[in-house]
Formats: structure tokens, C-alpha cells, sequence
């Protein structure tokens, strides 16, 4: 049963795994670790709270002391296939897209798993605290100390293409 | 960045966001018909956020690699598995084929003796998608293959880019180690996968779709083990992207 509520899962898991690691292969290394861990560690699950907030501290916590430091460091930024998505969207979408990921690459770790919560996953604020096991306060002067980096980046990328 | 001494700007966000509780949202609400300074610090961060939350929905409708699937954490027990099935379905096809009244019906027989259940849960697609049996799947020079409907979803569908209104769904694509494509399916209470041979659609499997399971049955969850077994066994790396996949159709599937 867990296992199918995993499965149901897991294409947020990756979305929130791309968001963190900078390749596609490490974010589905990342993404397999996890499946693993959780399986491993069904009975730590409670009943009754929620499954993702427990497989994004799962990921979180893979990054952080496995996966991290066996990614591809070579080049630092891969952006996703050329052609990708493409034929649904406008090259401007197209580029943003890129920009967007690009600029995430070259956040902190930190400020790159609470954007990867609150923006590209949607959690509330609560959510992610706790999935980050922090206090919501801290939360909410990470995410907008994160916000403003992103900003940022985003208008320097503007600036000089 | 404080655009307004009195609401810092980690509050502006909170309210972007939708996290501010009553009596501060209406608060800000009120503010906002007249400050245009704050409106546009509020449109700075819902902008910001959707920029953010499109860079990424498009992994949603990726196709998940089959190796992620919680299943392939005992592979090698669900390998084994299905070679003992296939073993026991070739000895049964043999014996099938040895006598000679069922002498048309070997791989029927063989496919029986493995997916009984399958196979005849099939049959309820086969008359609901409006037809008979020879309208999605025959049995052509005694193996399964496909036809109609379902046959033109597997040449023309993306897992990627769904078509509503098309019985058939695709789940993921791959390159076989034979170097062949292969796509698992589902079209209503059935599920199966196909390869691709010469102009058509091979079925080496056929299962009846994993039980809806409430709320959390979705397309990664849907595949049968058989299936997911199958794919475990011929994929060669991990399943397509959408441009791979979209580029192999163009191809027409040839390897």
C-alpha cells in the first residue's frame, strides 16, 4: 500500500529533485536514494500525517549526507534538453524556463530547497518548516532572503545575456 | 527590501503567497487600493513565484523512469519471478503445441498459462472500446498483436502529451536492449506492454490493470507488476524524455 502511495508521488518528488540538483540524472539518483530510504524505513512513517512532507525530508536529508557529494560537479549548470517541452510553448517560455533554472543553479543550497518547496511545489509555509525542520520565522526570512537572490539573478541575467 | 515601513517585506510575500491569516490579509487588501508602491511589491512576488513554478511543471508530465518505481526495490526477486512464469508458460505452450486439436493456439495457451486473468479481463476492453476482440488486439500468426485503436495510439500517442478522448493511454517508451521501442500501455481494465516489430505493435504482455487504489491511483501507480517486471527486463537505460520520444515517432519507431 505504501508503495503505490509512494509511486503516486513521485513526479513531485522528481520536479522537487530537479529543483535542487542541477542534472537530470542526479535528480532521479536523488529521487531513487529516497524510494529506497523510505521503503527501508516504512515504520517510521506515521499514519495519518502526511507522506510527501515525509518524502521531501527523506530527499532533503539524501542530499545532504549521500547524493550531494557524488553529483556531477563538472559543469556546474546543464540545462535541460534542447527541444524539450518545446512545440507546446513560445521560444520567450522556452528561454525564461532556462533563465529560471539556470539562476536556481546558482543559489545557495539552502535558499534552493526552500524556493523548491514553497514555489516549485506549493507547500504552505507550515509544510516546508517542518520539512526543513525549522521554525516558521526562520522560514519565512530564508524564503525571502531566497526571493530576493533569485530576483536577483534574474535581472543581472537580463542585463548582460 | 522594505517597500513600506509598515509591512515589511516578508510580509508583502506572505500575503503573495496566500499564508496571512485575518485581520492582516484585509488589512493589506485595503492598503493595496491605494498604495500602488505595495501593489507592485505583491505583483513582484506572485510574478516571481509563477516564473519559479513554470521553469518546473514540466517534469510533472515526464514519464517516470520504470527503475524509480518503489517495485524496483526487489527487482531481483520480481526478475526471478517472471523467468520462472515464462519458463512454466513455455513448457505449457510446448505442450500445447503437442497436441494437435490446440495446434493453432500455442501462444494463446502460453499467454494463458501466465496471465489467465489478464487475458480474459482484456476481453471486457475489447467489447466496451466497441468492436470485438479484433479491434484492438488479434491474434495474428499466433502471437498477440496490435490493432485499431489501439495500434494507432502506439504509433501516434506521447506519453508525454496525452490525447483525452483516446481510449488508450501510453505509459512510458523506451529502447529495448534488442534495440528495439517499446511502450507500456492501458486501455480500460487491461494493461500490457508492446514492441515494436517491422510495421506493428508485438504484445508480450497483457495484464489486467492494477487495482484502483482510491485516491492515489494515478498513471505511475496503474502498471501491473507484470508489466513493470517486463520493463525491467528489456529496458536499455531509462525511459525516454518527451523530445526522445517525439523523435522516435517521427522515425516511425525504427530503431
Amino acid at each position: 500500500m505504501l508503495a503505490n502511495e509512494l509511486a503516486a508521488l513521485l513526479p513531485r518528488m522528481r520536479r522537487f529533485a530537479r529543483a535542487i540538483t542541477f542534472h537530470r540524472e542526479d535528480a532521479d539518483d536523488l529521487v531513487q536514494v529516497a524510494m529506497e530510504r523510505a521503503l527501508g524505513r516504512s515504520e517510521q512513517y506515521t499514519e495519518g500525517t502526511r507522506l510527501d512532507s515525509w518524502l521531501f525530508r527523506i530527499i532533503r536529508n539524501a542530499w545532504i549526507d549521500e547524493v550531494r557529494s557524488r553529483v556531477r560537479r563538472d559543469a556546474v549548470f546543464a540545462p535541460e534538453e534542447e527541444g524539450e517541452h518545446v512545440g507546446h510553448d513560445s521560444v520567450e517560455a522556452h528561454s525564461q524556463r532556462l533563465a529560471v533554472q539556470k539562476a536556481m543553479s546558482l543559489l545557495s543550497e539552502e535558499h534552493r530547497m526552500v524556493i523548491g518547496l514553497v514555489l516549485v511545489d506549493g507547500l504552505a509555509y507550515k509544510e516546508a518548516a517542518a520539512v526543513l525542520e525549522i521554525p516558521m520565522g526562520t522560514l519565512t526570512s530564508r524564503l525571502a532572503r531566497a526571493r530576493d537572490a533569485l530576483q536577483t539573478l534574474l535581472s543581472d541575467e537580463r542585463a548582460a545575456p | 527590501m522594505n517597500h513600506n515601513a509598515n509591512y515589511p517585506d516578508d510580509v508583502l510575500m506572505a500575503y503573495a503567497d496566500g499564508e496571512l491569516d485575518e485581520p492582516q490579509r484585509s488589512e493589506i487588501e485595503r492598503a493595496l487600493r491605494t498604495d500602488p508602491d505595495l501593489a507592485a511589491a505583491v505583483e513582484r512576488h506572485r510574478a516571481l513565484r509563477k516564473k519559479v513554478f513554470d521553469a518546473f511543471a514540466g517534469v510533472l508530465d515526464e514519464p517516470v523512469p520504470g527503475h524509480l518505481r518503489p517495485a524496483a526495490g526487489d527487482k531481483v526477486h520480481s526478475l526471478d519471478a517472471a523467468r520462472t512464469a515464462r519458463a512454466r508458460a513455455v513448457s505449457a505452450a510446448a505442450a500445447a503445441a503437442a497436441a494437435p486439436r490446440n495446434a493453432a493456439w500455442p501462444r494463446w495457451g502460453a499467454l494463458a498459462a501466465t496471465l489467465v486473468v489478464g487475458v480474459l479481463a482484456g476481453g471486457a476492453w475489447f467489447g466496451g472500446a466497441g468492436g470485438g476482440a479484433g479491434d484492438l488486439v488479434a491474434d495474428a500468426s499466433g502471437r498477440l498483436a496490435a490493432r485499431g485503436a489501439l495500434a494507432t495510439a502506439l504509433s501516434g500517442q506521447l506519453a508525454s502529451d496525452p490525447a483525452p478522448g483516446s481510449p488508450v493511454r501510453i505509459g512510458v517508451s523506451f529502447a529495448a536492449r534488442d534495440g528495439g521501442y517499446c511502450r507500456s500501455f492501458q486501455a480500460g481494465a487491461s494493461a500490457g506492454l508492446a514492441c515494436r516489430s517491422g510495421d506493428g505493435w508485438r504484445i508480450p504482455v497483457l495484464n489486467e490493470a492494477a487495482p484502483a487504489d482510491g485516491a492515489y491511483r494515478q498513471a505511475a501507480s496503474g502498471m501491473p507488476q507484470a508489466v513493470l517486471d517486463a520493463i525491467d527486463e528489456r529496458i536499455a537505460g531509462t525511459a525516454m524524455d518527451a523530445a526522445a520520444e517525439r523523435a522516435a515517432r517521427e522515425r516511425g519507431w525504427k530503431p
